[in-house]
């Protein structure tokens, strides 16, 4: 048992030094290979501990290795855009003068449910009320929000999400298929180029793929 | 140059040498063990030297404790335990069975080394 111990506490002061040698940063904060070397240094450190038959340095060497590697990758990240790029991705422009880029979103591999999460999560009920929003290297989305833009009075309800007709909602909005069909027929958009149809009091909000979102009050 | 990269720098060198190290290191004791074993096989009238044995098993406990620091310490403890057995065969004068046990030696011994140094086959 005391040799568990000793190994953790070396273990434990090998990482805390790999990670003062990492910089400050928060876990949302993380860029993909940052991300991905906390989650392999996590495994490493867990073998030689629970292993007492693996000599502690199988677990050292790699940690080492690791945050080393990190340290110049970093280094040369800061020195060379490109380099950055192929490192962590660049910024995207999700949300922008004409609504959701739904492009932009396939290359990201998000929906866009995974959008309409992010911006509640920052208060943002409608997409009217975002000038542009931005999914960062590190996955966090930031928000210009559109000035004067009206705040909704009630949570807008998904009527078709990517050309699909969310049923749970119809019963709740007291709208049926037909009147969204209807609905979309009169202004000659297809049910499968919605990308989002929201509606919330009597207000109805549409992004066609490809095109402006409009809003229409019933 | 900050704080911090000269940090990085001297774990780098320290990995460097450190795998520089080991890998003459593990190198020469292998080397030696092999020709120790070598030494072994192959006696004049088909009898196995006791003295002999016992020397290369006292050289070898002395190696274990390095070395396990650098290996994964079961296929040490399979040398050290074939060793004794091999070393009691000897002294019972079972030829037959210590021979079979020097060749163990000799294949553990071999694979052992063949699993530490840099080779294609370990690195992918």
């Amino acid at each position: 048992m005391l040799v568990v111990i000793i190994r953790t506490l070396i273990i434990f002061f090998f990482i805390l030094l790999g990670l003062r040698l990492m910089g400050k940063r928060q876990l949302g904060q993380l860029q993909p290979f940052e991300f991905v070397i906390t989650l392999i240094v996590a495994e490493l450190a867990t073998t030689p501990i629970e292993d007492i038959s693996t000599p502690i340095l199988y677990g050292i060497v790699p940690l080492l290795t690791i945050f080393v590697v990190h340290y110049f990758l970093t280094l040369v990240c800061t020195k060379s855009i490109r380099f950055r790029r192929v490192m962590n991705g660049k910024p995207m422009i999700v949300i922008n003068e004409n609504g959701i880029d739904s492009e932009m979103l396939k290359k990201l591999n998000m929906d866009v449910n995974d959008i309409l999460e992010s911006l509640r999560s920052q208060q943002f009920f409608s997409i009217e009320q975002v000038a542009y929003a931005i999914v960062e290297t590190n996955g966090h989305l930031s928000i210009l929000p559109r000035e004067q833009a009206p705040a909704p009075k009630s949570v807008p309800l998904s009527l078709v999400v990517e050309g699909k007709i969310i049923e749970a909602n119809l019963g709740i909005s007291n709208t049926s298929r037909e009147q969204i069909n209807q609905f979309l027929k009169q202004r000659n958009i297809a049910l499968k180029d919605v990308v989002l149809m929201t509606t919330e009091s009597s207000k109805i909000f549409v992004q066609p793929k490809d095109d402006k979102y409009f809003t229409v009050e019933l | 140059m900050n704080f911090r990269m000269v940090i990085a720098i001297m774990f780098l060198i320290l990995l460097l040498a450190f795998g520089i190290f080991q890998e003459i290191y593990l190198d020469k004791v292998f080397s030696q063990f092999d020709s120790m074993l070598e030494e072994l096989t192959n006696p004049p009238d088909g009898k196995y030297d006791l003295a002999k044995t016992i020397q290369v098993e006292e050289w070898w406990d002395k190696q274990h404790s390095k070395m396990e620091m650098f290996l994964p310490h079961l296929p040490l403890n399979e040398i050290a335990a074939t060793l004794g057995e091999f070393k009691g065969y000897v002294k019972t004068e079972d030829y037959e069975s210590s021979t079979a046990m020097l060749t163990r030696l000799m294949v553990l011994s071999e694979s052992l080394s063949e699993m530490s140094g840099v080779r294609i086959g370990n690195i992918l």
